[in-house]
């Protein structure tokens, strides 16, 4: 029997660590496994116990590139459990972090992880030589990015001013005003950006999945709003919570969500918010998207660094409106007092919803805790893509093969760390000394 | 772009995790002599450290390397004249680190006139305080560089920064 494996001990240019085997027997495709070797780290167990108002600090250590997103699903879910809700100028200013966070997680991934891929280098150092002008520009959008989350969260790392109920220190109005040169710099920065990226050859790929993505309705998504699936319609949070199915893979430290009936993979990110949103766009990203290629839903993975591009544009217009419109509220946070009971939260990380759910006791003690990272959620795409791509192109060489695997799964810009919290281990002792 | 800061010391490393914390010991520790230079600690992200750098002409980078197999074996390299080699940059999938910011840094011509990079190979990396071939390692590279930069003084305190603690290795 000839059987070829292509194996990937560890993919580059993405964030954490993971793994690929493609298993080829008797010139048929037998398996594909993203396999996720990142350490296992259970946050979902030591929540347990935990204040609920610890719950945004220790989520937030899942992810150095990504906190925010941990940070205001983890607060928002505990806000919705003890009945809060936030003045207009709290959830305003939430809105604008988050464009902070968008804006600094997409030029990372569009830049220096996605774009290698598509003029040929091995890596972003390559890359810059050669076209310095694009880098340097992304580089000071990444820092403008960064900026935003270091004025609202007194950090860019594990930013610390967010908590249940709002933030710890409103930001003064005259940072707010310093940022709007820059941010003006942005928008005209963020759309060459994403013009200099349409001149990119995208492969021909049509990917088999449902978006998911929070839908509000009446903007584009940060962090409120029911959540959106195709070919089923908007559902709320707390019914989004039963519509996954947790399952662990033997290949993967991290848990996978999978649909209950096994229909098509879910798919969240960029491209889901897209094909949701796109009505909730401002003008220009609309018009440039359009100009870009982007009519409507866009299905091939490739191009998500299009529509990331787009969503990089999109936030710095919107960091704009967001401080020419805001409102100081009364107070940094508004009280919240525990009570006993379910909430659910979920925002619109960089790579998809990022859901959260908790059961907290009258005391406010942490009871259960569920997190669902977007990229647990698009494991199953990914392999879903991994077996569309391979199936064709037996005949390639491992090297090809492998080459064109990292790149499937490089066009997800997954995060890794989120994706491993998983809460049971099981030790299987056939014997020994330890 | 800032003004130009006239010497820059970068200790990079997360202070909590035993010898890690070397940097940021050592950089703290150079503050006192040299007050008017800036001084920048902490677990740094690779774009910071880049962005850091393009604002001076003269910095110094404080790390530390390895898997404990040469605890305080001390590492000096003129990062402006050529890369780090390989076998002592610290790959990580998390994010970009000093290596990563150096190289970028070279091919966007945004280094610095003078980078010297001290790199240590620490014995572990949990628990507080140095361990003690680090700690000394530490006193070492604060001679070295106020040697480098004119101002030689007697051996460091470094019992403030978690220096010499009990429970060494």
């Amino acid at each position: 029997m000839t059987t070829k494996t292509v194996t990937v001990d560890q993919i580059s240019r993405l964030e954490g660590e993971g793994a690929l085997r493609v298993t080829i027997e008797q010139g048929e495709l037998r398996d594909v496994q993203l396999r996720i070797f990142e350490p296992p780290r259970f946050f979902e167990a030591l929540l347990q116990g935990r204040d609920f108002r610890e719950a945004p600090d220790i989520t937030s250590r899942i992810c150095g590139i990504c906190p925010i997103a941990y940070l205001l699903s983890s607060a928002q879910a505990m806000e919705d459990a003890c009945g809060a809700t936030l003045d207009p100028g709290l959830r305003a200013l939430r809105r604008l972090i988050y464009c902070g966070e968008w804006i600094e997680s997409h030029v990372l991934h569009i830049a220096m992880l996605h774009l290698p891929d598509f003029l040929g280098y091995p890596d972003g150092i390559a890359m810059a030589a050669d076209h310095p002008e694009l880098v340097e520009r992304s580089l000071r959008l990444k820092a403008l990015g960064n900026r935003i989350i270091r004025l609202l969260g007194g950090r860019e790392i594990h930013p610390i001013n967010i908590r249940v109920g709002g933030f710890y220190r409103l930001p003064d109005p005259r940072d707010l005003a310093e940022l709007r040169t820059e941010l003006e710099w942005g928008a005209a920065a963020a759309r060459d950006n994403l013009r200099a990226l349409t001149a990119l050859e995208f492969p021909d790929f049509e990917g088999d999945w449902d978006f998911v993505a929070m839908h509000p309705g009446d903007r584009y998504p940060f962090t409120e709003g029911p959540i959106a699936c195709e070919g089923i319609g908007d559902m709320s949070l707390s019914a989004y919570g039963t519509f996954l199915n947790e399952v662990q893979a033997p290949h993967s430290t991290a848990l996978q969500n999978q649909r209950p009936d096994d229909q098509r993979p879910l798919y969240l990110g960029a491209m889901a918010r897209f094909a949701h949103n796109r009505a909730g766009l401002t003008p220009m990203a609309a018009s440039e998207a359009t100009a870009a290629g982007l009519d409507g839903p866009c299905r091939n993975p490739y191009r998500s660094i299009l529509v990331r591009a787009v969503e990089v544009l999109f936030a710095c217009e919107e960091a704009l409106h967001l401080i020419d419109t805001y409102v100081a509220p009364d107070a940094p946070a508004v009280a919240v007092r525990p009570r006993a009971g379910i909430g659910h939260g979920c925002t619109e990380a960089p790579r998809g919803a990022c859901f959260h759910r908790y059961e907290i006791d009258d005391a406010g003690e942490i009871v259960t805790a569920d997190i669902v990272p977007p990229t647990a959620v698009n494991q199953v795409a990914i392999e879903a893509d991994l077996r569309a791509y391979v199936a064709p192109r037996l005949d390639r060489s491992e090297d090809d093969l492998r080459a064109g695997c990292e790149r499937v799964i490089r066009n997800y810009d997954p995060c890794i760390s989120c994706a491993t919290h998983f809460l049971t281990l099981e030790i299987d002792d056939t014997g020994g000394a330890t | 772009m800032s003004a130009v800061a006239p010497i820059m010391l970068l200790g990079i490393g997360n202070r909590r995790r035993g010898d890690d914390a070397v940097g940021p010991v050592i950089a703290r520790a150079l503050r006192r002599r040299y007050p008017t230079a800036r001084v920048v600690t902490g677990t740094l992200d690779g774009f910071a450290i880049l962005d850091l750098l393009r604002q001076t002409s003269c910095a110094f980078a404080f790390d530390a390397v390895g898997n404990g197999t040469s605890p305080g074996r001390i590492h000096r390299f003129d990062a402006a004249a050529g890369s780090l080699p390989a076998r002592l940059r610290r790959a990580s999938t998390h994010g970009s680190g000093l290596a990563q910011a150096i190289e970028l840094g070279r091919v966007l011509h945004r280094l610095p006139t003078t980078l010297t990079v001290y790199a240590i190979e620490g014995a572990r990396f949990d628990g507080t305080g140095l361990s003690r071939p680090v700690a000394r390692a530490a006193r070492q590279v604060i001679a070295r560089v106020s040697v480098t930069l004119g101002r030689a003084d007697a051996s460091d305190d470094l019992d403030q920064y978690g220096g010499a603690e009990p429970g060494l290795t």
